[in-house]
């Protein structure tokens, strides 16, 4: 099943301070849009929206060409949101993590353990599925993080700077694994990064934001020296 | 939603419970605290106090010290000065005055004159009032016999005396009756005796009166007599001189001097006659008056007697009259005194007897506080955890993916409030079995109840710490404005001064304070076994601050998440 996504002129300020200014963004099934941009450019606020954490001011999120931003909850069924901050309980295990995500998601309990073990091979935690987080390692953290997003099998997947921090090797272990995934299933996946090299090397698709805008969306073929690229356009 | 709720709370739990820092926290502080209250609060007497005795005149202070060894030691100051000094710099809980005193040891008290006398001052620490007055009511109990005691047993020996006397007085009074009961005789025996001499007087008056008549008859008869017989003398006088006057100028004719001297003889004859018949009438009469003499003689010796006998009477009657009134007053006074028993000492030293009679005897201090101190450790447990847990939620980085989850976000509130209670009910149920097991308060026979007040009162207080949490920017703002809330919730309670000495509004602030409606119906449940029916406005006002704060909570908690979105 494919599924489209349209961000249409979405705006948002907090106070009298605008951070997004009338974004507009599309996506399809199996596309990995990178987003990239100067700190304090939107991305977060950007990626937030998407998951429904922050309403936006105005505009709208078309999901399959229906609007879908009043009905939050909708939305949030259908993002997986892999956080800047590994974002789970460091006292609960992996799989308790999970289990409790997954209830939150409202997972039917008899296939929550089967769902659970999918994801946590595909991520390859299983083996240590009864540990403390607080007890694993960065790298197997930012799995988790990514994991849990995926609990509830979103067609939208949000990964916002999900390798920050991790060792080159750890990023190509990430991103083998968002790769075989996210391909396979046919989601939408959208990354924020500031590590300009994995998103010219993963991204289908560049959004290039300054200033709570998008001023350049850049195709697959258009992505090749994206460093370059991107230091031109936000100079 | 259950299953979803029940997911919160557990994950909550695990949460909590894997924190060993929190865990050994969670259970022991609660059994920490409960013991050391428990042991702190396990007198019931002041002891270890040290009490400075001030005394310019060299005085015994043994007797003193040793009434006083159980409850601390005796310091001796010379002047006022020092002591107060020392009471200042609280080296010593109270300073005694002692003027003209006479001290003796309570067990050597045994009669009026050992009985401790003098002036006594104390001078204490008013910021240290409760310690101060409990030391000063001590020491003014162990100065032995009061001087309302005194009263009493001197006033208990006047009674004695005055029942004695009572005694006495109806012993007399059987002497009067019987003075009384024989004058009542004498009286009787003087009517009857009157009452003769009355028939003896009806008897003689007629005779009397007769011989009275008789008697002025004779003197009439007397009268006449006399002046017949005067005016016969005279006239016999005149005879014979007419006749010797005849018998001069008759010659002398024999037969004339014959008959003349024959008249003349019988005529002297007729004058002797007369005189003598005179006389003998005169006899008669004097004797007649010195009859009537008599008779008037007997007849006002009878009428006085009569009259006597009279005024004895009415002075019997008067005497018994007055005797009788004395008798009955003196009736009315005996009975009076009669009332008085040595028990009246007490009424008439203190008319008013004032018994104090505990609803609840033989209760240790920790039972008596345990309810309030019960509340106060629910209070500040309770908003200090609930704050502390919901802050560590809120800011916990789990909390962002928790916000995008499909669900709603009072599903996150109603978690931690139903963890917090499960925890906080933990926490005091551990407190519960020390209390039952260590300081023997009684728990079990009430437990429902006593649990149901538990969680009516910590919901609110959870809620409110969850609150601050919400509202608050930072952690330590947040600990800040819950202590500060926690303060005044403890301030505007029984705590430390009794609500109702508070100014009017403060008492209605008070009064509607959890904690002091808490503390009541912990009191009344846990003390009195009240059934709970009878709590039904304040377990309803509960209520009401459960749903309000619930309320507020909601919008509290969406404006957070709104400011933060």
């Amino acid at each position: 099943m494919t599924i489209s996504l349209k961000i249409d002129k979405i705006s948002k300020s907090f106070k009298n301070n605008q951070i997004l200014k009338e974004i507009n963004l599309e996506g399809k099934s199996s596309e990995i849009i990178g987003l990239i941009g100067p700190s304090g450019c939107g991305k977060s606020t950007l990626l937030k929206i998407l998951v429904g954490y922050y309403k936006p001011n105005s505009g709208s999120i078309l999901i399959n060409n229906k609007k879908i931003s009043k009905n939050i909850i909708n939305l949030r069924k259908i993002v997986g949101y892999t956080t800047q901050e590994n974002s789970f309980y460091e006292k609960l295990t992996i799989m308790e993590n999970m289990r409790y995500y997954s209830n939150l998601y409202g997972i039917h309990y008899n296939q929550q353990t089967q769902i659970i073990n999918n994801i946590l091979e595909k991520v390859e935690l299983l083996r240590h599925k009864k540990t403390l987080t607080e007890n694993i390692s960065g790298g197997m953290k930012r799995r988790l993080d990514f994991a849990i997003s995926l609990i509830h099998n979103p067609s939208i997947l949000i990964l916002d700077e999900p390798t920050t921090g991790l060792d080159p090797l750890l990023v190509d272990q990430f991103w083998n694994i968002v790769k075989n995934i996210m391909l396979k299933e046919n989601k939408i996946v959208i990354i924020s990064s500031h590590i300009i090299t994995e998103i010219e090397k993963y991204c289908t698709k560049v959004a290039i934001m300054k200033d709570g805008h998008i001023v350049k969306i850049l195709n697959k073929n258009e992505i090749k020296s994206l460093e370059k690229k991107f230091r031109k356009i936000t100079k | 939603m259950i299953k979803k709720l029940l997911n919160e709370i557990i994950k909550n739990l695990k949460v909590m419970f894997r924190n060993k820092t929190s865990l050994s926290l969670l259970i022991i502080a609660p059994l920490i605290f409960i013991l050391l209250v428990g042991y702190a609060f396990s007198n019931e007497d002041i002891s270890g106090a040290k009490i400075g005795v001030i005394s310019e005149e060299e005085i015994d202070l043994t007797p003193l010290s040793n009434n006083l060894k159980d409850y601390g030691v005796i310091i001796k100051y010379s002047t006022l000065e020092e002591c107060q000094s020392d009471l200042i710099l609280q080296k010593i809980h109270l300073c005694i005055g002692l003027e003209n005193i006479n001290l003796i040891e309570k067990s050597k008290i045994e009669n009026f004159e050992d009985i401790p006398t003098g002036k006594v001052t104390f001078y204490y620490d008013n910021t240290r009032k409760k310690v101060s007055l409990g030391l000063i009511k001590t020491i003014k109990e162990i100065f032995g016999l009061t001087s309302e005691q005194i009263s009493i047993e001197t006033t208990e020996t006047i009674i004695e005396n005055i029942q004695s006397l009572v005694g006495f007085l109806n012993e007399r009074k059987q002497e009067i009756n019987e003075i009384k009961n024989e004058s009542i005789q004498i009286k009787i025996q003087l009517i009857e005796r009157k009452e003769k001499l009355e028939i003896i007087r009806d008897n003689f008056m007629p005779q009397y009166l007769l011989v009275k008549d008789l008697q002025n008859k004779l003197h009439n008869y007397s009268s006449n007599f006399d002046n017949s017989t005067n005016d016969l003398l005279i006239l016999i006088n005149d005879l014979t001189n007419n006749l010797e006057e005849f018998q001069d100028n008759s010659l002398y004719n024999e037969s004339l001097d014959y008959f003349i001297g024959d008249i003349e003889s019988q005529l002297s004859s007729l004058s002797v006659l007369l005189n003598s018949t005179t006389s003998q009438k005169d006899m008669i009469i004097t004797t007649i008056d010195d009859i009537i003499i008599s008779l008037d003689n007997i007849k006002i010796a009878l009428d006085e007697e009569i009259a006597i006998n009279e005024e004895y009477i009415n002075k019997i009657d008067q005497s018994v009259e007055k005797v009788d009134e004395l008798s009955q007053e003196l009736d009315n006074k005996l009975n009076q005194l009669s009332g008085l028993s040595p028990d009246v000492a007490k009424k008439l030293v203190k008319p008013i007897l004032y018994n104090y009679n505990e609803l609840l005897e033989n209760s240790t201090n920790i039972q008596l506080s345990f309810p309030q101190l019960l509340v106060i450790i629910i209070m500040f447990l309770t908003l200090l955890f609930s704050n502390v847990s919901t802050l560590t939620e809120i800011h916990n980085k789990a909390h962002l993916r928790n916000l995008i989850a499909p669900v709603n976000d009072i599903l996150y509130i109603v978690g931690m409030l139903i963890t917090s209670l499960i925890i906080i009910l933990l926490q005091i149920n551990i407190l519960f079995v020390v209390a039952q097991i260590k300081l023997n308060i009684l728990i079990t026979p009430i437990f429902f109840k006593i649990i149901l007040i538990t969680i009516l009162l910590i919901i609110p207080f959870i809620l409110l710490g969850m609150i601050f949490a919400y509202l608050s920017k930072t952690v330590q703002s947040s600990i800040l404005i819950t202590t500060f809330v926690a303060l005044l919730f403890f301030l505007f309670s029984n705590a430390l001064f009794p609500i109702e000495i508070m100014p009017s509004f403060a008492r209605i602030i008070s009064n509607l304070n959890p904690l002091v409606i808490g503390e009541y119906l912990i009191k009344e449940v846990q003390l009195f076994n009240m059934p709970l029916n009878y709590l039904i406005p304040q377990i309803s006002l509960i209520i009401v601050y459960i749903f309000i704060l619930f309320l507020i909570l909601i919008i509290v908690s969406k404006n957070k998440n709104k400011k933060e979105r």
